[in-house]
């Protein structure tokens, strides 16, 4: 299985309580490309990543295509984008295993091993808000491995993760590129992602 | 289908740990057994206040129960991941909705009776309760979808709902006589809550997302 969108954003900018929070952002991004957004606190990243995903409003323009053909946006965002943000989007009251069985009924794929490739395998009958946030943020990436979608957006992806549950990150990241998926990733640390674009972005 | 059958397994077992419902039922029945004491010996004069009183008891324990209905999957980040999914936002929020309804309706079918005949009133006010009920939550999610991430929620929530529940507070207590009209007018004023709320509520969460 092959993903074979493309995406891209002219003149972008979002508002936010009536002024602007990042300036006007034009780029470009075919299958397979990932993309790393630097900037420092406040610059844009997050809500850049909340445009393209439809949950920020913005101006401008952002499509996406196969080939010449323009898809629906809005077919899209729900069933080609992936958003993982700074909050995992679990239920804390869940216990590992209930939130587990969640997603796999949501999202109808079979979770087989990937607990203990997340390394949360001990960590099944524990509630979710019990656990560190390193542990948390492992869990949102479940997501990532039960639902393959095209695209997808990734903010701060690295953050409260150890060396183990970061090369877990990039392994993903390796193979859903392989594929043909894209990208978007907002870094503020030192660490990058291997042949991806960088983008800069500031706030006006 | 099995989308909506994980997000509903998925509220029924936040609700039931929530507690929210706990505490709207706590109130409705412990203010249900109270007032009496307040109202005085007069047995006549509380068979034909009491239904009343239920009524508006009633429409604060809505409010205490459904306060914070969005607020955690609104912190968790859960709300965004619904509104990416194939099922969109309105499905969940009708499922909220809906489970919210269930768990405050169900307390309440085992003291409405309890309490109406210890007044000394029609049972018949349980039928009423029963129809009333969805317009009543649907209409206070709403509310509490539009206040939720606000400083004092709650108040807002209070305030805000009051002015829609008069339907429910004018036809409800009605119920007891008998006649057919109270129960078709509150029939409708639910039929029209579950049609229109999810939209808005959706529209209101999406707002506070952006």
């Amino acid at each position: 299985m092959a993903f074979e969108m493309g995406l891209q954003c002219e003149d972008v900018t979002v508002q936010r309580g009536g002024r602007d929070v990042l300036s006007s952002v034009t780029l470009s991004l075919a299958a397979g490309e990932a993309l790393q957004l630097r900037g420092g606190n406040g610059s844009g990243k997050t809500s850049l990543l909340r445009a393209v995903a439809g949950l920020a409003k913005f101006d401008g323009e952002i499509t996406f295509a196969r080939g010449v053909q323009t898809l629906d946006p809005g077919y899209i965002r729900s069933h080609e984008i992936h958003y993982i943000g700074m909050e995992s989007g679990l239920a804390p009251r869940l216990t590992v295993k209930e939130n587990v069985s969640f997603l796999s009924q949501f999202y109808g794929a079979d979770p087989r091993d990937s607990l203990e490739q997340l390394g949360l395998a001990r960590h099944r009958d524990r509630k979710l808000g019990a656990l560190s946030s390193g542990q948390q943020r492992r869990l949102s990436l479940l997501r990532l491995m039960l639902d393959p979608r095209a695209l997808w957006l990734l903010d701060e992806p690295f953050v409260a993760l150890d060396d183990d549950g970061q090369m877990i990150v990039r392994t993903l990241i390796d193979v859903h590129r392989e594929r043909g998926g894209v990208v978007i990733a907002a870094l503020h640390d030192a660490v990058g992602l291997p042949r991806a674009k960088t983008l800069k972005v500031t706030a006006p | 289908m099995s989308m909506t059958a994980a997000i509903l397994r998925r509220e029924l077992s936040l609700r039931a740990r929530h507690g929210g419902w706990a505490i709207g039922a706590g109130l409705f029945i412990s203010l249900g057994t109270l007032a009496p004491l307040a109202i005085g010996n007069d047995g006549e004069l509380l068979s034909s206040v009491g239904p009343g009183l239920l009524w508006i008891i009633l429409g604060m324990s809505v409010f205490l129960g459904i306060e914070g209905l969005f607020e955690d999957d609104l912190t968790s980040g859960a709300m965004e991941q619904f509104v990416l999914s194939r099922s969109g936002l309105v499905v969940t929020i009708l499922i909220k909705l809906a489970v919210a309804w269930l768990f405050l309706l169900l307390p309440l079918l085992i003291a409405t009776p309890l309490l109406l005949i210890g007044y000394g009133s029609s049972l018949l006010g349980v039928l009423g309760l029963i129809l009333a009920s969805p317009g009543l939550v649907f209409t206070a999610g709403t509310v509490g979808a539009i206040a939720s991430g606000q400083r004092r929620g709650a108040p807002l929530l209070v305030f805000c709902t009051l002015p829609l529940i008069i339907p429910a507070l004018v036809f409800g207590p009605q119920t007891a006589s008998g006649d057919i009209v109270p129960y078709l007018i509150l029939a409708v004023y639910s039929l029209q809550a579950v049609a229109i709320c999810p939209f808005l509520a959706s529209a209101a969460i999406r707002l506070q997302l952006s």
